[in-house]
């Protein structure tokens, strides 16, 4: 993999690429282009650093409604959600991976709200013109991905550390009722589920309250 | 108030499951829905896809045993959906069943359904001619109070 794939798959612009690794601008936009060539040991530990980080893409912020652009259709208009984003898929047109809530209900972890306004996906940027589309990034590995009534979405693992990277927006009921599901259905184990060092300590209290969550 | 085809679904479930004589009441969201549609309330509510209910029953249950009355109440006069059960019932917990439609094998709703709790006034709703039993308004409130009680004090 080269330096650009390593960038694009985060997402990154060559800037925040540089920022994020404390490595000068000018140097990531040599290696692209080819002036320069990084030596192998750095793209070798660039290579295994990317890959622990395309759990730290970019945050997403909130898109804001705006009356020029296309609406997506409503969800309150479906039954079942696997309906309502197969025509949001189609509606988009264009190659998508579901994130967030929708990952989780296209694993059917979770069914969703009556009012579902924001749609979380990996894809182009071009997408955010239908309102309520937020774009988590512009690409992620294929190992995060699963494919299930012709719908792509992230694994639940992925699903997790993006919900975790994006608390300070997100509400978090969806991915508690996701973790507690999946706790009951696997006889109360959490076995199978893998979460990036830095977001164990999170992880450890969301599954806490995930248990919890039923109870009262 | 409108009511859209999955609310309308949801509460043909409600109706069947009164229909067949399991001593069950609802509560939550969908029961609001209904109480606010009675009061002559327009503005729409925000609810996740679920059926929230109590079960009153003299004995203790078992999954096999509620698993069997359920998919059969919905047989009998329901929509053409499997029931299943993700998690027992247990102390303090409730027990949370999935509603999964035959062809497609999609979850098309959950119910938590609480069992043996204290038995709480109810009353009989209705909406678009579907008729159900659940837990009476005051009860609602009585509730939401219980609960922001909790929540503050064990914020304390």
């Amino acid at each position: 993999m080269n330096i650009r794939e390593m960038r694009t798959q985060l997402g990154d612009t060559q800037s925040e690429f540089a920022m994020r690794y404390g490595i000068p601008f000018r140097t990531i936009q040599n290696w692209e282009t080819g002036v320069r060539k990084p030596p192998e040991y750095i793209k070798s530990l660039l290579e295994v650093r990317t890959q622990t980080d395309l759990i730290n893409r970019k945050t997403a912020a909130f898109p804001k409604y705006n009356a020029k652009k296309s609406n997506l259709p409503k969800r309150s208009d479906y039954v079942g959600a696997i309906a309502w984003l197969k025509a949001v898929r189609d509606c988009i047109g264009e190659p998508i991976v579901f994130a967030l809530d929708e990952a989780l209900m296209c694993q059917g972890n979770f069914e969703g709200r009556n009012d579902e306004y924001i749609v979380w996906v990996y894809g182009d940027d071009t997408v955010s013109r239908f309102n309520g589309v937020a774009v988590l990034g512009n690409q992620i590995s294929s190992y995060s991905v699963k494919e299930k009534n012709g719908l792509r979405f992230t694994d639940f693992n992925r699903t997790i550390a993006d919900a975790i990277a994006n608390e300070s927006i997100l509400d978090m009921q969806g991915i508690t009722e996701a973790i507690s599901r999946y706790y009951y259905r696997n006889k109360e184990s959490y076995e199978g589920i893998s979460v990036a060092p830095e977001d164990q300590r999170r992880f450890e209290t969301l599954a806490k309250e995930a248990i919890e969550y039923y109870e009262n | 108030m409108k009511i859209t085809a999955e609310e309308k679904m949801m509460y043909e479930v409600m109706k069947a499951i009164y229909d067949s004589g399991i001593p069950i009441s609802f509560k939550g969201s969908m029961v609001l829905k209904a109480c606010l549609m009675e009061a002559g309330y327009s503005e729409d509510t925000r609810h996740t896809v679920d059926i929230d209910a109590n079960w009153n029953s003299d004995n203790s249950l078992s999954s096999e045993q509620m698993i069997e009355s359920l998919q059969s109440a919905l047989n009998k006069n329901g929509p053409d959906l499997d029931v299943s059960i993700y998690r027992m019932y247990g102390e303090g917990r409730s027990a949370g069943f999935e509603l999964t439609e035959k062809d497609t094998g999609e979850i098309l709703f959950t119910m938590d359904i609480d069992v043996n709790r204290p038995t709480a006034p109810t009353k009989i709703y209705e909406v678009e001619g579907l008729r159900f039993r659940g837990i009476s308004p005051l009860q609602m409130i009585a509730e939401k109070f219980r609960q922001y009680l909790l929540i503050r004090y064990s914020a304390e």
